[in-house]
Parts: structure tokens; C-alpha cells; sequence
């Protein structure tokens, strides 16, 4: 069973230079229990399907195709139809946390207020709640720590807070846009943990949006890579890491400081005017005459999908 | 306004502190002279004495034309100015909040309407028309506190919606929202505790530019003449020759005590606006 399941989402945002295409045609199954991954270049999208399914996008976007969560299609809902899934079904944790915690009120409150405003939960309960979770997440003086402020905190306590908000109402999916944007490895080592024990306890599937290939080999069960606004290739995380089938995905990875340091020659497309046919093709070691007519289609091989001429 | 450059000098931390202090004590001693003012005053501000009276042991600042002891009328009249003066800033006050917020939350065609309907309120002439409602209407001071509060909620509505518009953008805002929290809870938790500031500085002035507005009207004659405001105190010092007789102390001691009143207020809102500036520049 699938509990998101992406069909053919395209977003477009209308900006004076023109209509930027975003998002192209991107289709996901997300199924129940796993970590998805979602992988790819900054500006390639990613955040973009976050914000579409949580329904937060800005004003200027222009939606088309279905998102649907168990069987309801999130686009036609209205917004106090989605304000009944937000939190309690599906939780977003942001990138830049200390932005996304509001500088007034008390950690602790923060964490509690999904439970008082979805649960009707008693104030006072709530907030033992609250500080019993951050105990569970190994938060270190949780009781102390929830009564400090957000500016109190580092951006990398800040990042745990917000996943403590984002799940203590239970919600079956989680969307975790960039988690470890901007942490030091001992911070992200604490995120990486505290994401796991969500997954362990809760049961909850992630949806993990990254541009860190450590983060996605040890947390995701399958890896989606993204390139200008489309999805390149899914792999069960096993096989994509023992060979990646798309020359974009092989040549991201070499490109990593610890598999060769090789720069992927020539730079992102712009995504007001992309490329014709296949979207990587200048920038493709295996490109033929093909590749700049025709875009090719998402292709099954095995359990894997892939989005190139060479596997058609 | 005109004090501000003033306040915006280098040195500022010393400045604030001493004007904080200043204003705070001043207000204080406003607001607790009003409260007490039935224990403060040494007689009954209707009683009537020897008119006329120079200041004497017995009367500190002298009689009234009709005897009245002026200073009992200074201590009672603190009462109606400071009311006026919270009053109307409160009706402005709320007005404005719930104005500016519905504008500036929900944008759009709302907002269009909201702040068009604010645009007319604010080319009205206020004076003049209180002037012309005091002629028709029965001359009462609530009637004043009520006619300058639905007016002057204006330029608050303009502050908040400006504010809103610009807290309703950022992230924690967005991220109230994919916790699936609904708008009324989003601007009471997250919009109305960061408008505070403006609010409280806003507050203020409205209070000081209400108490002057009721004492030009008391001044002019319009006020309310079954209360002794510090207004109505200066309208008759000057029609009933206190001020041909050069009785200054009648005219001139409710005059101080608006003029320090206001001050006060002023300073003290300006203090607020600068702790806001630091918490934004520290930020």
C-alpha cells in the first residue's frame, strides 16, 4: 500500500522573466513505512514537492497533476480540509530551524502545541509530553531545556526541536526538507539518530530531502535522484550505491570528495528555458544525437526505474 | 515627534535610562493621583469657599470665580483627562488590531476594502468634526472618548497590517501552518504576541493626542462642563477673568500638568519604539 503517491506533479511559478518550470512531470509512490530519499542539485526542485504536498507553496505557483494521500487527492482539498492533515497526518521539518521556531514562545510550548490544537490535549499534559519526547530523543536536561527559547539554542538544537514538533503528533509521514543543511557532523550524527528512532518508534515513513549522499546511505530504504525539475533514476539504496544507472547519478557521485573529487562539466540548465530533449544532455559523457530530440521516459529495469536512452 | 532627534543622539543608553526613569515617574505619579484622588484632594472639588482666593495656607493654589479650592479641582480633574485619554486609546487601539490583522493576514480583496475604508477615515478632518458633532450632540465626555477613539484607529490599522504583512512570511509562520494549525490560532499565537511593540508604542501616543484633543475642545468650549477636566479648568480661568486679574496660578497649573502628563506618555512610548529598534538591530 502507498500512502503518497505522486502522479505526474508539474509546478511552474510565474516570475517576469517567464514561466519557470520547477517541477516536470515528477511521479513517486512512497510506500508505507519506508524512507524515500530524494536527492539532487540545490534549485533541482526538491523542496518545491515538499512545499506541494504540505500545500505551502507561494501565491505565483501553478499547480498541475495529483497528489494523493491514502486515497485523497491533497490539490482539490480546501485549506481547512488540509489544516486536518498538516501535523497530525503529515509532519514537515524545515531547513533553516531557527527561522522556523517562533522567537516568542518556549520550546517546550512549541513541541506541545500540535497536541493541544489537534488532541485537545489539557496544557499541562501536553507539555509533559513534550519534555518526555525530547527525553526520548536523548535531549540532554529536557525538562530544563524546555522552558529555554529558541534563540537560547544552536541552530543544530533548534533542528531537533522542530523534528520533536513535527512528530509528536504522530503523523504517518514525515517530510524532512534538508535536515542537516548547515549542521557540523557531530550535530548531524544527532540528527541522524533522532530521525531513527522516529522511524523505529513511530513506525512514521520519511520523506527525506537532501543533497547529502551520507545522509540518504544511512537513513533511506530507496533513493529518488532529481536533476532541472525531473526524477533521473529510483534505486533500492543497495543497488544505486553498488552502480548507479544514469551517467548524472555516476557522475554526482564521483563528483563527491571521497569517490574522486570529479566536477560534472558545465553548469545547472536554467530552469526558465531547459534544455531540449533530455534535460542532462550538454553535459552527458554519453550523449547522442537522440538525446537532443527526444526526452526519454521513465524506464522499469528490474526494481529500478531510470530516465535514459541507453537502457531503451 | 519633534522630540526625536533629540533622542536619537549619540550616548542614547545614558539618555534612555534617565528619560525612561523620567517618563515612568511622571506617569506613576499621574496615575496614582488620579486613583487616589478622593483621599489626595483636601476638599470636595464642589465645595465653595471665598472666591477669588489668592494661594494660602488653607487653599495652595487659590479659589475659583465660585470658590471652588483649585488644586482639589487639579487632583480630580487628572481623573477625566487620563480617562478620555485611555479610553479613546483603547477603543483606537482595538479597532485598528483587529483592522490591520483581518487586512493584513488575509490580503486580497479584504485587505482592498479594509484599508479603501481606511483611506476615507483618514482624510476626515478630526477637530472640526468633533467641533460639529459637540454643536449637535448633548456636550458629554463620553461622547468625546467614543467619537475620537472611531477615528483615530487609523493609523494603527495602517502600523499593524504593515507588521502583519511582513510576519505572516516568515517561516514559523509557514511552519504553523504545516502543523496544521487553523488562521485564528496562527495570528493569535504566532502575529498578536510579535505586534506588542507597535501596539504599546501606538497605545500611547494615542492616549497623549487624545488627552491634548479633549483639553483644545474643553478649551474651546465644547467639552463637558458637568466635568473638571484640566481643559475645561484653562476654559474658565480664561473666561472668567483669572487671566485678566493675572490670576496665573489658576490657568497655568492645569496647563503645566497636561503639557508634563503628555510628556511623560510620549517619553515613555519613545523608550518602547527603542527597545524595539535594539531587539531588531541585536537580531
Amino acid at each position: 500500500m502507498s500512502c503518497l503517491h505522486i502522479k505526474n506533479l508539474k509546478v511552474s511559478f510565474s516570475t517576469p522573466l517567464g514561466l519557470l518550470k520547477a517541477v516536470d512531470g515528477v511521479s513517486l509512490d512512497h510506500v508505507d513505512g519506508e524512507t524515500l530519499a530524494l536527492v539532487g542539485e540545490t534549485g533541482c526542485g526538491k523542496s518545491v514537492i515538499a512545499r506541494s504536498v504540505m500545500g505551502i507553496l507561494p501565491d505565483n505557483a501553478v499547480l498541475e497533476g495529483e497528489i494523493y494521500y491514502e486515497e485523497q487527492n491533497l490539490l482539490k482539498m480546501s485549506e481547512g480540509e488540509l489544516a486536518v492533515i498538516r501535523g497530525k497526518e503529515i509532519g514537515i521539518v524545515f531547513q533553516n530551524p531557527s527561522l522556523a521556531l517562533n522567537p516568542v514562545h518556549s520550546i517546550g510550548r512549541q513541541i506541545a502545541e500540535p497536541l493541544i490544537v489537534h488532541d485537545r490535549m489539557k496544557k499541562k499534559e501536553a507539555l509533559l509530553r513534550a519534555v518526555k519526547l525530547l527525553e526520548k530523543m536523548r535531549f540532554e536536561e529536557a525538562e530544563k531545556h524546555s522552558r529555554m527559547f529558541p534563540f537560547q539554542f544552536s541552530g543544530g538544537m533548534n533542528q531537533r526541536v522542530l523534528i520533536a514538533a513535527s512528530v509528536v503528533a504522530d503523523p504517518k509521514l514525515l517530510i524532512a526538507d534538508e535536515p542537516t543543511k548547515g549542521l557540523d557532523a557531530a550535530l548531524k550524527a544527532r540528527i541522524v539518530e533522532e530521525l531513527e528512532i522516529v522511524k523505529r518508534f513511530n513506525g512514521t515513513s520519511i520523506l527525506l530531502i537532501t543533497h547529502d549522499f551520507d545522509l540518504a546511505e544511512k537513513l533511506s530504504d530507496r533513493i529518488a535522484i532529481m536533476y532541472a525539475g525531473e526524477i533521473l533514476e529510483i534505486s533500492p539504496l543497495k543497488d544505486f550505491f553498488s552502480q548507479q544507472m544514469h551517467p548524472y547519478s555516476q557522475a554526482l557521485l564521483k563528483s563527491l570528495p571521497d569517490r574522486g573529487f570529479v566536477p560534472i562539466p558545465g553548469a545547472s540548465p536554467s530552469m526558465l528555458n531547459p534544455p531540449e530533449g533530455c534535460k542532462f544532455h550538454p553535459r552527458c559523457p554519453f550523449m547522442r544525437e537522440i538525446c537532443t530530440r527526444r526526452r526519454p521516459s521513465l524506464v522499469k529495469i528490474g526494481g529500478r526505474e531510470v530516465r535514459c536512452v541507453i537502457y531503451t | 515627534m519633534r522630540l526625536k532627534p533629540f533622542f536619537n543622539r549619540r550616548g542614547i543608553i545614558k539618555e534612555k535610562i534617565s528619560l525612561n526613569k523620567f517618563g515612568l515617574i511622571l506617569f506613576s505619579f499621574f496615575t496614582l493621583t488620579a486613583v487616589f484622588a478622593l483621599h489626595l484632594a483636601p476638599y470636595d472639588p464642589w465645595e465653595r469657599f471665598e472666591p477669588y482666593a489668592s494661594p494660602n495656607r488653607y487653599h495652595l493654589l487659590g479659589t475659583n470665580d465660585i470658590g471652588n479650592d483649585i488644586l482639589s479641582e487639579l487632583i480630580h480633574g487628572s481623573r477625566v483627562s487620563l480617562l478620555v485619554g485611555l479610553g479613546t486609546a483603547s477603543i483606537a487601539t482595538l479597532l485598528g488590531l483587529i483592522i490591520g490583522l483581518v487586512s493584513g493576514y488575509f490580503k486580497g480583496i479584504v485587505d482592498e476594502l479594509l484599508m479603501g475604508i481606511t483611506d476615507i477615515f483618514l482624510m476626515i478632518p478630526r477637530i472640526p468634526l468633533i467641533i460639529i458633532l459637540a454643536a449637535f450632540l448633548r456636550p458629554s465626555f463620553w461622547i468625546i472618548m467614543l467619537v475620537l477613539g472611531l477615528i483615530w484607529w487609523t493609523t494603527t490599522a495602517r502600523v499593524v497590517r504593515s507588521k502583519t504583512l511582513q510576519i505572516r512570511e516568515m517561516s514559523f509562520v509557514t511552519s504553523s501552518r504545516s502543523l496544521g494549525f487553523k488562521n485564528s490560532y496562527i495570528i493569535v499565537s504566532d502575529i498578536i504576541p510579535h505586534l506588542f511593540q507597535v501596539l504599546s508604542t501606538k497605545f500611547m501616543l494615542t492616549t497623549a493626542s487624545a488627552m491634548i484633543s479633549e483639553a483644545s475642545l474643553s478649551f474651546l468650549g465644547l467639552g463637558d462642563p458637568s466635568m473638571k477636566s484640566w481643559g475645561m479648568m484653562i476654559n474658565f480661568a480664561f473666561q472668567r477673568g483669572g487671566f485678566i486679574n493675572e490670576m496665573w496660578w489658576w490657568y497655568a497649573a492645569p496647563g503645566i500638568c497636561i503639557t508634563m502628563c503628555v510628556l511623560s506618555i510620549v517619553s515613555l512610548s519613545f523608550s518602547f519604539e527603542r527597545e524595539e529598534q535594539k531587539v531588531i538591530a541585536g537580531m
